[in-house]
C-alpha cells in the first residue's frame, strides 16, 4: 500500500503546498516544512468542550481495563490470601497457600515450566528469525501469504489446532506412516512426550516471535545492506552486525511475547505433553476448576503474573516499544 | 505543474524499486545463504500449515486415525454437524458473542487509538504499555480472576453477558493496537491539506482518515472475531450456561473422538481459511475502489487551489 498512498498524497498536497507557499518550497521537501502551522491552529481552535471529549474517549479503555483487568487481579492476590478447607472459602487471612506452594512436587513443576518455556523460545527464536529474513525476501503479495499463513493457525481453535498433532505425530500420524514407507519403521516418542510438547508449542508461538522480528527487519533498509556490500562485509558481518543490531528490538519483544505465553499454558501439556511433566498452568487449572480450591489457584496465579510481570519488566529496560513501531504518524 | 505532479508521484517509488530489486539480486550473501534461508523458510511455512491441513483433510474422511484415511472422502459428518441441535445452538451463541465482542472491542478502542495517535500528553507511554498487559498475561489467569469478579457482581445471571466482558476485555488490546497502527500509517498531510482547505476535524475524520484506515478496522475485524469466536479458555471460566462451539468440541474430545467431532473441526478451521483468503484480496479490492476516488478528490482539490483542471488518467 505505501507507495500508492505516497503517489496519491503527493498528487493530493501539491497544489495545496504550491499555492500556499510560492515557490520557496522545492518539490522534493516542499511538503515538509509548513506541516506544523495548521495542525496546532486546528487543534488549539476549540479547547473547552473538546479537551474533556478527547480525554474520555482516551480514558474509556483504560477505566474498562481497570474494572476488567484491574479489579480482578486485586481479587485474585486477596483470594490467594484466605483460608481455604472442605470446599469453603474463610475470609481469614493465611499464607498457607503460599508456604504450599514449597513442596517437591510444585518446584519440580515450576523448574518443568520453566525449562519448556525457555526450551521453546531458544529452538523457535532462529526458526522464527529465518522466517522473517525470508519473508522479507519475497515480493510483497508472496510476503503477505506467508505472514497469513504464519498467523493462521493463531485464529484458529486452540484446541483443535493442539489436537491436530495426535493426527501428525500419533503412532497411526502422518509421519509414523511416513517413516514406515521409506522404511525406517514406527517411532514412539513422537508423541505424548517432551519432543511433542516443544514441537507444539514451538507451533503455538512461532508468530509471536516471527512477527515482530519481520516488522523490526522491514527497517533496515536495502541500501545499508548494499553499502556494507560495497564496503566488502561478508554474510555473516552484514548478518551480525548490520541486520541482527537494528531488528534487536523485533527478537527481544518476541521472545518475550513467546516466553510469557509458554510459561501460562495449561492445554497443550495435557493434550499432546508427556505424562510426567506437569506444568504450572496444569496446576492452576487442577485446582481452580477441578478441585474446588480457589485460593490455592489465585497463589499459583499470583506467582505466575509476578513472574511475567519480572520477565516485562526487564525486557523493557533493555527495549523501548517505540523502537519498534515507531511513536508518530509517518512523515 | 501537471508534470510535475505526474513526475513526482511516479519517481520516488521507482527509484525505491531499483534499490530493492538491486538488493534482491545481489542477495544479502551468497548462493549457500540464499539456498538456507528459503529452505528453512518453506519449512517453517510447511510446519505450521501442516496441522490446519491434516485438520481439514481428517473432517472429509471416515477415521479417527490418520492412516484410517483410506476409504475415500465424504461430507457425512458436516450433514450429522448441522443436524445436532447442540451443535446448533453453541454455534449460534458463539456467532452471537463474537459478533457483540468485535463490534465493541472496536467502538471501545477507536476514538482512545485515535487520540493517541494524534496527541500527545503526559502518562502517554505508560498508559500505552499498560492496554498490552492483558495481552502478556495468560488467559487462564484473567479469567480466573474474572470469574471472581463476576461471581460477586453477578451471581445470578444466566446470560451470556459474563463471557462477552470477559472477551471484550481480552481483545480490547488487539483492537486499540491494530487501529492504532492503521492510524499512525496516515500520512498526515492529507489530513493538513484538509484543515488547509477548511474542512473541520470531524469531516477530515469521516471523510479521509477513515477511510484510509478501513484496510485496518477490516483487518481487525479478521483478527479479533476468529480469535473470540474460537476463545475457550475464559470463556469456559466464565459462561453460566449453555455452551459456545469450541466448548462444545473441547468436552466432546475428552469424551472421545469421533469422526463428527473431525467435520466440527473441519468448520471452525475452512472459515478462518476462507477469512484469510479475503484478507489477501482485500487490500487490493480496497485499493482498486479507493483510488479512483482519491485521483477525484485530488482532481477537485488542485482544481479549487489552482484554478485548472488536471486531467484524470
Amino acid at each position: 500500500m505505501g507507495s500508492e498512498l505516497n503517489g496519491i498524497q503527493s498528487i493530493a498536497t501539491l497544489p495545496v503546498t504550491s499555492e500556499l507557499e510560492g515557490d520557496r518550497n522545492g518539490i522534493a521537501d516542499g511538503d515538509r516544512s509548513y506541516r506544523t502551522a495548521p495542525v496546532t491552529a486546528r487543534q488549539t481552535g476549540h479547547v473547552g468542550r473538546g479537551a474533556r471529549v478527547r480525554g474520555a474517549l482516551i480514558a474509556l479503555p483504560f477505566l474498562w481495563l481497570a474494572v476488567f483487568l484491574g479489579v480482578p487481579t486485586i481479587g485474585l492476590v486477596v483470594y490467594s490470601l484466605w483460608h481455604y478447607q472442605q470446599f469453603v472459602v474463610y475470609h481469614h487471612w493465611t499464607l498457607a497457600n503460599y508456604s504450599a506452594l514449597f513442596s517437591g512436587t510444585n518446584l519440580i513443576a515450576l523448574g518443568t515450566t520453566l525449562e519448556l518455556s525457555l526450551l521453546t523460545v531458544a529452538i523457535g527464536l532462529p526458526f522464527a528469525f529465518v522466517v522473517a529474513l525470508y519473508t522479507r525476501s519475497l515480493s510483497r503479495r508472496w510476503a503477505y501469504l506467508v505472514l497469513l499463513i504464519l498467523v493462521l493457525p493463531f485464529l484458529t481453535n486452540q484446541l483443535l489446532r493442539t489436537f491436530a498433532w495426535r493426527y501428525v505425530l500419533g503412532r497411526d500420524g502422518l509421519v509414523n506412516t511416513l517413516l514406515v514407507h521409506i522404511g525406517i519403521g514406527r517411532v514412539d516418542w513422537l508423541l505424548f512426550s517432551r519432543f511433542s510438547l516443544i514441537v507444539v508449542l514451538i507451533f503455538g508461538v512461532l508468530p509471536f516471535m516471527a512477527l515482530p522480528i519481520y516488522a523490526s527487519l522491514s527497517r533496515v533498509d536495502d541500501s545499508i545492506v548494499l553499502a556494507a556490500l560495497d564496503l566488502g562485509a561478508n554474510t555473516r558481518q552484514i548478518l551480525f552486525r548490520v541486520v541482527i543490531p537494528i531488528a534487536r528490538p523485533g527478537i527481544a519483544v518476541g521472545a518475550l511475547l513467546a516466553f510469557v505465553t509458554t510459561i501460562g499454558v495449561s492445554v497443550e501439556p495435557s493434550e499432546v505433553g508427556s505424562p510426567s511433566d506437569l506444568v504450572w498452568g496444569q496446576l492452576i487449572a487442577t485446582n481452580a476448576f477441578d478441585l474446588g480450591n480457589v485460593p490455592q489457584a489465585a497463589a499459583y496465579a499470583v506467582v505466575l503474573g509476578l513472574i511475567i510481570l519480572v520477565v516485562l519488566l526487564a525486557t523493557f529496560r533493555f527495549v523501548k516499544l517505540d523502537e519498534l513501531f515507531g511513536t508518530e504518524g509517518r512523515r | 505543474m501537471s508534470d510535475i505532479t505526474t513526475r513526482d508521484a511516479t519517481a520516488v517509488p521507482a527509484d525505491r524499486r531499483a534499490v530493492r530489486s538491486s538488493a534482491q539480486a545481489r542477495g544479502i550473501g551468497g548462493r549457500w545463504y540464499r539456498w538456507v534461508i528459503s529452505g528453512v523458510g518453506l519449512f517453517v511455512v510447511a510446519f505450521m500449515s501442516l496441522p490446519l491441513l491434516v485438520l481439514v483433510i481428517q473432517s472429509f474422511g471416515d477415521s479417527t486415525t490418520f492412516s484410517g484415511l483410506t476409504g475415500g472422502l465424504t461430507t457425512h459428518w458436516y450433514v450429522e454437524f448441522f443436524r445436532d441441535p447442540a451443535v446448533r445452538d453453541s454455534l449460534v451463541a458463539s456467532l452471537k458473542i463474537s459478533l457483540i465482542v468485535t463490534v465493541c472491542a472496536i467502538l471501545i478502542g477507536t476514538p482512545s487509538a485515535y487520540a493517541f495517535a494524534r496527541t500527545s500528553f503526559r502518562g502517554k507511554r505508560l498508559l500505552e504499555s499498560l492496554v498490552f498487559l492483558p495481552g502478556v498475561m495468560p488467559w487462564l489467569l484473567l479469567g480466573l480472576g474474572m470469574s471472581l469478579l463476576f461471581g460477586n457482581i453477578l451471581p445470578n445471571t444466566t446470560s451470556l453477558l459474563p463471557v462477552v466482558l470477559g472477551q471484550i476485555t481480552l481483545f480490547l488490546p488487539f483492537a486499540f493496537f491494530l487501529v492504532l497502527m492503521g492510524f499512525r500509517g496516515v500520512d498526515l498531510s492529507l489530513e493538513e491539506a484538509a484543515a488547509d482547505l477548511g474542512a473541520s476535524t470531524a469531516r477530515i475524520l469521516f471523510r479521509i482518515t477513515l477511510p484510509l484506515i478501513a484496510p485496518w478496522m477490516f483487518g481487525t475485524v479478521l483478527i479479533v472475531f476468529p480469535l473470540s469466536f474460537n476463545e475457550q479458555i475464559v470463556t469456559g471460566e466464565l459462561i453460566r450456561s449453555g455452551s459456545t462451539l469450541p466448548l462444545y468440541v473441547g468436552s466432546a474430545i475428552r469424551h472421545g473422538v469421533t469422526p463428527e467431532i473431525n467435520a466440527v473441526g473441519g468448520m471452525l478451521v475452512l472459515p478462518v481459511i476462507l477469512g484469510a483468503v479475503i484478507a489477501v484480496l482485500g487490500p487490493s479490492l480496497f485499493r482498486r475502489r479507493q483510488r479512483p476516488v482519491s485521483r477525484a478528490n485530488a482532481t477537485t482539490a488542485e482544481g479549487s487551489a489552482s484554478g485548472t483542471r488536471r486531467q484524470t488518467p
